[in-house]
């Protein structure tokens, strides 16, 4: 009795599926977080009686024949990279990536991450860094006796020291692209790493074709929507318990069977 | 008496082999695309020997011949994903397997590959209406899916068009797992659909339909069960009776 094990590999899939979901409400206040979604595919089947093959000597063929299919099986997790709604800050180093794109820091190992939540911090010397202190690509510093910090859509870093009038552009942030961002690995404290599933990282300036615009003084939320979430969600258990069914169903079948004698 | 035991018997092979399709679809409820299955039962008929007329020979057992597919669409769900992309209507996408060959499918979670070719989830290149995979400047971020499966973007224009293609016997389609069909009959490309992009096509499992079968299909079995215990009964006190008037 194949039941059995095809609604253990259903209930498997659901189980992914709820955690996925689950994951996707944990994070539905997280800078930046992208939600994600599981697909399935169906798993092998069994030729019991093959299509086309000779029903008669005459030549006449089984138009369907007998294909069983033994379950399900998660096909993969993908990111979804709509863009998350911007909600202001007034934080002047709170930057948001409205489109494409993502910001480079580096990590301590001398690696580079990737990530889009923009609530950036000054570090010790006046650098750019991240919440975590990790360096902002390009790697600008905002020089002692700073009154004002502007960045504008092109990713300009425009300082008014005191005294000054006019602002000094003291760099540029960077923003960069992927060929497949859904290819990219998360690495947890909204971070991705580049894989070869998603291509090389593509180094270019804010608000220029393919690269979206920085907005200062917002920050991205993230892209979640609750109420499609819950619904999911309820999807995922009653589908979770029907499989559940099958077990029962099939039990009970391998019982009476058993109890013929 | 010994042929209805085997006529039970041949019920029972039966009714388990739908049991366990009605388990892969309800296992399969969430599988992009998938096709609800149910199996086909036929009568198999043997002349059992003996002087009596043919019709009173004739001993009918169950058999079942075959699984029809039901090709119906399935729930359209948002995804929001731009390179997710539902068909509604007749046809399927074509992609290569890696052995070179042509599989068909109506999935249509898309994904760019490390060098901008549009794949399947399974990493397949997606064919175009020439049979030909789709490379996409990597620099394209904004694509448009029209309805008629014209892929654009704003700033480059027409890329290509995804093929979709029909057949002529759909039913001689064969799954081969992963979403995919693979077929013998010639295809044309199909005029009979429309392509939505950020929505994906869920299974066509109804579940009240699955569970309603699976009942029914669990009490036949049951039924039948009872009927061949009962035989076993009637049997065994015959023996036992015949033996007394001995």
């Amino acid at each position: 009795m194949k039941a059995l094990s095809i609604a253990a590999t259903g209930m498997i899939a659901q189980q992914l599926n709820v955690e996925v979901i689950a994951n996707n409400i944990a994070n539905m206040n997280t800078t930046g977080f992208k939600r994600q979604r599981a697909e399935f595919q169906d798993l092998l089947y069994q030729n019991i009686e093959r299509i086309g093959s000779n029903s008669s000597d005459t030549g006449t063929i089984t138009p369907s024949g007998i294909q069983v299919g033994v379950g399900v099986k998660t096909g993969g997790v993908y990111r979804i990279t709509e863009q998350g709604s911007v909600v202001g800050t007034e934080n002047d180093l709170d930057v948001a990536i409205n489109g494409n794109g993502y910001f480079r820091i580096t990590l301590p190992t001398g690696d580079n991450a990737y990530t889009r939540a923009g609530a950036f911090q000054l570090g010790p010397t006046g650098q750019i860094v991240t919440l975590e202190g990790y360096i902002v690509g390009p790697g600008l510093t905002i020089p002692q006796g700073a009154v004002d910090i502007a960045i504008n859509p092109e990713g300009e870093l425009l300082v008014t020291l005191q005294g000054q009038i006019t602002p000094s552009n003291v760099g540029r942030l960077e923003l960069v692209t992927f060929p497949n961002p859904a290819g990219l690995e998360a690495t947890g404290n909204n971070q991705f790493l580049e894989t070869p599933a998603s291509g090389a990282a593509n180094i270019g300036v804010p608000n220029t074709p393919g690269f979206g615009a920085l907005l200062q003084g917002f920050l991205e939320n993230s892209n979640v929507n609750s109420v499609s979430e819950i619904t999911a969600l309820i999807t995922a258990q009653r589908a979770y318990e029907m499989n559940s069914k099958v077990i029962s169903t099939a039990d009970e079948m391998m019982s009476v069977t058993s109890n013929l004698r | 008496m010994d042929t209805l035991l085997s006529i039970g018997l041949s019920h029972q092979v039966a009714r388990r082999r739908q049991m366990d399709v009605i388990a892969n679809n309800i296992a399969n409820m969430s599988t992009t695309a998938f096709k609800r299955e149910n199996v086909m039962f036929g009568e198999y008929i043997k002349e059992a020997s003996g002087g009596a007329s043919k019709n009173l020979r004739q001993i009918s057992y169950v058999q079942d011949f075959g699984i029809s597919r039901n090709m119906a669409d399935g729930r359209l769900e948002h995804s929001g994903n731009i390179l997710d992309v539902a068909l509604s209507g007749n046809g399927m996408f074509q992609v290569k397997r890696e052995n070179g060959d042509i599989a068909f499918t109506r999935n249509g979670h898309l994904a760019f590959s490390a060098d901008s070719t549009l794949v399947t989830s399974t990493g397949q290149e997606i064919l175009d209406d020439a049979g030909k995979a789709i490379k996409i400047p990597p620099t394209i971020t904004d694509l448009k899916f029209a309805s008629d499966g014209t892929i654009s973007s704003p700033s480059t224009g027409q890329i290509a068009k995804l093929g979709v293609v029909t057949f002529e016997d759909i039913t001689k389609l064969k799954k081969i797992g992963n979403n995919m069909f693979i077929a013998d009959t010639p295809t044309t490309q199909s005029t009979d659909f429309r392509l939505m992009q950020g929505v994906i096509e869920s299974s066509n499992i109804q579940p009240i339909v699955e569970i309603t079968r699976m009942i029914a299909v669990s009490r036949a079995y049951m039924m039948t069960a009872k009927l061949m215990d009962r035989l076993d009964q009637s049997q065994s006190r015959a023996l036992n009776q015949l033996a007394k008037v001995g």
